[in-house]
């Protein structure tokens, strides 16, 4: 049987086996792609080519597009046969079932077109070159030309929007974010009883969405009071820093912390944080 | 060899008309970074618990003590979580590239269809009209039901196919199994649109032979496969056929003729030149679209003006069936036209420019009128760019455990985004007394700890000053309740949360492991 009868369905084979590891390890434009064949083209054209392997079944476009219909079909009907499986829906169950399919479709496929003579089989035949050989565009004649150049043209811009819907999700978010992390750079372990002079932490968090480099003073202030700053903090756009800062409650009983973060030079606060704490004699 | 030049001319404006797809589903997108629509929002939701637990049913991320065993659109997260899974698209990413691929795939589905008929680019065109509402939904969000519209122009042409080959009809009973789970709704209306292609099909020109009896079979599609439906969750459907036929929770409906200006009057009027040709041409495929969209349309009148109950979810949902197969009917409209003027202009010359006069007025006069329409539409913006942050910040600084608790109608953006449940969601014009209770509780500055200890709250987001000293302000308008004040928390789920990104890069993946068993 000719490899260029059933070079489609070689690489049906190579993408199911790749497309785990490209999954785990892979990023990018190419994870994408090859991701968004894989979903929306493979298992549906290897069930085509199984259950209709004869070329004047299907002319390409009505291949392509039932192609794609049922792998969008077979994808739930898959799915829910792994969700019944003691794994349920991961990577490593989801891939691998759905390479399964299409390798198992494509092996009928492959079956079936050898039981047919040659010239009834439907294949991807050799790639043509004829496009690329000397003389093949001025045969054309002009106008065919100019179409072509058209048509080249409004595919690389569908091409082109469709990369801008990919890339263009950005968030373009203005001013300042402020945040309190435990002492160790989580969201937990806040200071809660401390003795008086006591060293208490706490991790202050600042992030710089403005398009331009801002300065930063942080002071903690306890009922009130100013016990502890931070001055001039510099932050360039875009930049974010996580700064431990300590402070020690001179005095006993329940006391609120506020931790102020100003704009130098502003002389108010910009943003405030607020939490309690409880304060024991000292020993 | 030569190129064809017409077919040059064809391919150019196919792509064109996808790439306008392409357009249309990003248009609304233009000015937002984020879903918009609650819709949207759940799906996210519900795609976030899929991915962490690996199962379609279970505990609910919108409300405590609920699950999600009533999942009947699970087939279409399972899709949603393949693709996430296969392409490594982050979930903002999904969300604006799913609704243009939607709408792409339903155009060139429609010209597969169509092209044998001389309709296929004006079919294509005018399915990228069909609108995109926030009552009604549409292919420009990314909804189940915008995915069950593709099946459409596929299944005519498979029904086309089938009058030669009996193997079609598996394709057909593989749709309609998988379109159950997808959006059962629009299975029901695929089913009816099916039923009603046979029967032109058998009245008109009969396939022969034993394919008849096959094509006879076939009008049990609908019963069979939606048995399927209820082997699978019988309590689900049970309880929602329940509900739409005692009409619990009905809204006032919308009025009808809205949906028109937005879909554009020229396509309506093709499906009107459509509807007079049909006495002139005994095509059935042409009579299967034809009288399924005037169904879908004559559904619509009635359903509003008499029907004392009936599922207002066909009706909602009913309009977007409509202008897809009124989209079909329009491009037959489209080709009775052109042959009807060209057999009053005898020139080529004339007859070109009569061609290109149509398609420059199709455009026009449709195109434009559509688009304003699109940015005019005023789509849910439920979160801004600060609650983005906020919410981000609860993802990377908490564990898997926690659980929020905020604005019931913001409440739909936390799942997906924090990747942790929240105490209740609500969509107006229901959830009232939730949004007056939390509201309530937050006025009174949030000073209950038992009763967020007993609901398993730990995070509370609101713009309030709160007032209790078992409270944490972490960021502005994000509270969190000390862990000493929580309920006790399993420490292994704690110190390895599963991550959306995790299981795509081993090496984090690696150190986490390390971290937990070395610290």
């Amino acid at each position: 049987m000719s490899f260029y009868g059933n070079v489609d369905l070689l690489l049906l084979a190579i993408v199911s086996v790749l497309m785990l590891p490209l999954a785990v390890f892979g990023s990018g434009i190419i994870l994408i792609g090859s991701g968004l064949i894989y979903v929306l083209f493979c298992p549906g054209y290897a069930l085509m080519s199984a259950l209709f392997p004869r070329k004047k079944e299907l002319d390409a476009l009505e291949r392509l597009a039932l192609s794609i219909g049922m792998s969008i079909a077979l994808t739930p009907l898959i799915g829910l046969v792994v969700n019944l499986s003691p794994f349920g829906i991961r990577i490593f169950t989801m891939l691998p079932a759905f390479s399964l399919f299409i390798l198992a479709a494509a092996a009928v496929a492959w079956l079936r077109r050898r039981r047919l003579p040659a010239e009834q089989r439907f294949g991807v035949g050799r790639i043509s070159g004829h496009l690329l050989q000397p003389g093949f565009w001025k045969k054309q004649g002009w106008l065919t030309t100019v179409l072509s150049a058209l048509f080249v043209t409004v595919v690389v811009a569908t091409m082109g929007l469709l990369v801008y819907l990919v890339t263009g999700a950005r968030i373009d978010g203005k001013g300042t974010d402020f945040y309190l992390l435990g002492p160790q750079g989580k969201a937990e372990n806040y200071p809660d009883n401390v003795s008086v002079g006591q060293k208490a932490s706490v991790v202050v968090g600042i992030v710089n969405r403005d398009g331009s480099q801002n300065t930063y003073r942080v002071e903690i202030a306890l009922d009130g009071e100013t016990v502890v700053e931070y001055p001039s903090i510099v932050l360039p756009a875009g930049n974010q820093v996580e700064k431990k800062v300590d402070f020690a409650p001179a005095k006993t009983g329940p006391q609120m912390v506020e931790v102020r973060l100003y704009h130098e030079p502003d002389a108010k606060p910009d943003k405030s944080l607020r939490f309690w704490i409880e304060v024991a004699g000292g020993s | 060899m030569v190129l064809n030049r017409w077919r040059i001319i064809e391919a150019t404006l196919l792509v064109a008309i996808i790439g306008l797809a392409f357009y249309m589903a990003l248009l609304p997108r233009l000015d937002y970074p984020f879903p918009l629509h609650i819709d949207e929002w759940i799906h996210l939701g519900a795609l976030q618990h899929l991915l962490d637990t690996g199962r379609s049913g279970g505990a609910s991320v919108y409300a405590v003590d609920s699950t999600t065993q009533g999942n009947i659109e699970a087939g279409y997260q399972i899709w949603l979580a393949q693709l996430f899974m296969s392409t490594g698209m982050s979930w903002r990413i999904l969300n604006r590239v799913v609704p243009a691929l939607v709408l792409a795939l339903i155009a060139f589905g429609a010209y597969v269809f169509g092209r044998k008929h001389g309709i296929g680019l004006p079919a294509a065109f005018f399915v990228t009209f069909i609108p995109t509402t926030i009552r009604f939904l549409g292919p420009a969000f990314m909804v189940p039901v915008a995915l069950g519209l593709v099946f459409f122009p596929l299944s005519l042409l498979i029904l086309d196919k089938f009058r030669t080959d009996w193997k079609y009809l598996i394709l057909l009973i593989l749709v309609m199994l998988s379109l159950f789970v997808i959006h059962g709704t629009t299975a029901v209306a695929l089913g009816i649109v099916l039923v009603v292609a046979v029967i032109c099909c058998l009245l008109i020109s009969p396939p022969e032979g034993r394919l008849r009896r096959t094509w006879l079979a076939s009008l049990l599609l609908i019963p069979v496969t939606a048995v399927m439906l209820l082997i699978w969750n019988p309590q689900a459907y049970l309880s929602i056929i329940r509900a739409e036929f005692t009409m619990q929770n009905r809204v006032p409906l919308p009025a009808m003729f809205g949906i028109i200006p937005k879909f554009g009057y020229v396509p309506t009027l093709f499906f009107a030149a459509a509807i007079v040709a049909l006495f002139l041409k005994a095509d059935w495929r042409r009579y299967a679209v034809v009288i399924s969209a005037t169904g879908f349309v004559l559904f619509q009148i009635y359903y509003s003006k008499s029907l004392p109950f009936a599922p207002d979810i066909l009706y909602e949902r009913a309009w977007l069936y409509a202008t897809l197969l009124i989209s079909l009917a329009a491009g037959f409209g489209v080709a009775d036209v052109y042959i009807a003027v060209s057999h009053w202009v005898r020139r080529n010359g004339v007859r070109v420019a009569v061609v290109f006069g149509m398609a420059s007025f199709l455009l026009v006069a449709s195109l434009i009128p559509r688009i304003d329409s699109y940015k005019k539409e005023p789509y849910y913006h439920v979160i801004g760019v600060g609650d983005y942050y906020d919410f981000l910040f609860v993802r990377e600084c908490l564990d898997d455990q926690s659980r929020a608790i905020l604005d019931p109608y913001v409440a739909w953006a936390f799942p997906p985004v924090s990747g942790k449940p929240v105490y209740a969601a609500a969509a107006s014009p229901w959830g009232a007394a939730d949004f007056q209770r939390i509201m309530k509780f937050f006025s009174d500055g949030a000073t209950d700890t038992d009763w967020l200890r007993q609901n398993k709250v730990d995070i509370l987001i609101t713009g309030k000053t709160l007032q209790n000293p078992d409270l944490v302000q972490v960021k502005q308008g994000v509270y969190l309740l000390r862990e000493d004040k929580a309920w006790p928390k399993s420490p292994s789920v704690s110190k390895l949360r599963s991550d959306l990104d995790l299981l795509r890069h081993p090496v984090s993946l690696a150190r986490k492991i390390f971290a937990y068993f070395f610290g």
